[in-house]
């Protein structure tokens, strides 16, 4: 696919194939600036909305960002279409810088944040096509089939970085019993959404 | 690792949420040549854990974000921006012709700007620091703590402490910047002092430190204090206590 520049992959490129993204990381891994250029404008959008959720502040969530896009820039080529989607690597990737930057944060630090970011409020103009809207409302109804406590657990692991032993020891619940919750929780949502696994 | 026992663990192993040693233990197993179903099971969690990133409203980061990868990237796109377009001999006299016209002007506009971008930078830490200082008061478990000065010293300090958080920040001011010499917080308890962190004015004589959580987790410290030491700090205070705050037992 040609690069067109920005505003034409601002319109179009979120209705691109994952294929198209799995081509384009492919260009990356050759070198191809405008191929990083392109992924992000698809993509970033719903990394910073993980980075944001993560760190809660809007500056050190888009360094998170730029983090993220520099090492996919350095290692598209150990990219394995076979383990996950594009966006997955890419988040996964910003999600571990966005969680090493909260774990270096100081105690106060962490306070100001939470003080200054309570949550419900709005960080930044969210934008969206309807096809994800329609996505992302599909999740948050099968989110909402989840136990307060199977949401808790899932959350607390993947937006505040938190191993399961540490979220037994923040409930105070046994770690196995943490375990199996995060499991269950997280084959009920994949079979909510069609995916398989365990209702 | 057995390919059950990674079946077990695989959602948990694909965000890094298991306990060290058992993450390696399953990095190691998946590395092997023959499974089950484990890299399939590893591509399942992917895929719920990429849900809960796909249930969050995307949020269109700011113009410079991209600007910032471009140059961290050495991108041909950036670099070619900042090269001239014209031909060769034409784009050097005419370089060299605005070199010697601006040369002045672009020095004094750079130091101008390094000087503009030094002081943001530490109104931001200032900002930074009143946010948390503000978080820190707005705690319900935090106490205030003067420390007082001693024997006549100039200087000025404040502790917030939120033991229950084991949250602490220290805000000084009228602190004199000395050639050698650094302002040492200490954490005073049962007779021990413990270095908490250097107080680094800034050109004001303001300056804040965090004091670290490890440092809180035994109890509420007996006392803080400042005193000056050689340029670094010292593992003991070696100079007089300037300033000292008792803190009140609960």
């Amino acid at each position: 696919m040609a690069y067109d520049g920005p505003v034409l992959e601002i319109l179009f490129g979120a209705l691109t194939s994952p294929d198209d993204d799995a081509e384009l990381v492919r260009r990356v891994a050759n070198g191809e600036a405008a191929a990083l250029r392109t992924l992000y404008e698809r993509l970033s959008p719903q990394i910073l909305a993980v980075t944001l959720r993560v760190l809660r502040d809007q500056r050190e969530a888009e360094e998170a960002v730029q983090d993220a896009f520099v090492e996919a820039w350095k290692r598209a080529g150990d990219f394995d279409r076979s383990r996950g989607s594009v966006v997955g690597w890419l988040v996964s990737i910003a999600r571990s810088r966005a969680i090493d930057r909260l774990r270096s944060r100081s105690a106060v630090e962490r306070l100001a944040v939470r003080a200054a970011a309570e949550p419900g409020e709005t960080f930044a103009p969210p934008i969206e096509l309807a096809e994800r809207r329609e996505e992302r409302t599909r999740i948050q109804a099968a989110l909402s089939q989840l136990t307060p406590a199977q949401r808790e657990a899932i959350e607390l692991a993947y937006f505040e970085g938190l191993t399961q032993r540490e979220i037994a020891l923040r409930a105070g619940e046994p770690l196995g019993t943490i375990k199996s919750r995060v499991r269950t929780a997280l084959q009920k949502l994949l079979s909510l959404l069609g995916e398989g696994g365990a209702p | 690792m057995t390919c059950a026992e990674f079946l077990e663990v695989a959602e948990a192993f694909a965000i890094s949420a298991l306990d060290p040693e058992e993450q390696r233990a399953a990095e190691a197993h998946l590395a092997a040549a023959s499974h089950q179903d484990c890299p399939q099971a590893l591509a399942r969690a992917g895929r719920g854990w990429e849900a809960l990133a796909r249930s969050l409203p995307p949020i269109r980061p700011s113009a410079q974000v991209w600007a910032v990868i471009e140059s961290r990237i050495g991108s041909p796109r950036a670099a070619a921006r900042r090269r001239s377009s014209w031909p060769l001999g034409l784009a050097a006299a005419a370089g060299l012709l605005v070199a010697a016209l601006f040369y002045t002007r672009a020095t004094q506009e750079r130091g101008r700007a390094a000087a503009l971008s030094a002081q943001l930078e530490d109104l931001r830490a200032q900002v930074s620091g009143q946010r948390q200082a503000l978080a820190l008061l707005q705690s319900p478990t935090s106490i205030a703590v003067p420390l007082a000065p001693q024997s006549g010293a100039a200087e000025r300090a404040s502790a917030i402490l939120d033991l229950d958080h084991h949250a602490a920040l220290v805000m000084a001011s009228a602190l004199r910047l000395q050639a050698g010499r650094d302002y040492e917080l200490w954490v005073i308890r049962g007779g021990a002092k413990l270095p908490a962190g250097l107080l680094r004015a800034s050109a004001d004589g303001f300056a804040m430190v965090h004091i670290d959580e490890q440092l809180l987790r035994g109890g509420a410290p007996d006392a803080l204090a400042v005193t000056l030491e050689p340029n670094g700090g010292s593992p003991q205070p070696t100079g007089a206590i300037l300033l000292l705050g008792k803190v009140p037992k609960a």
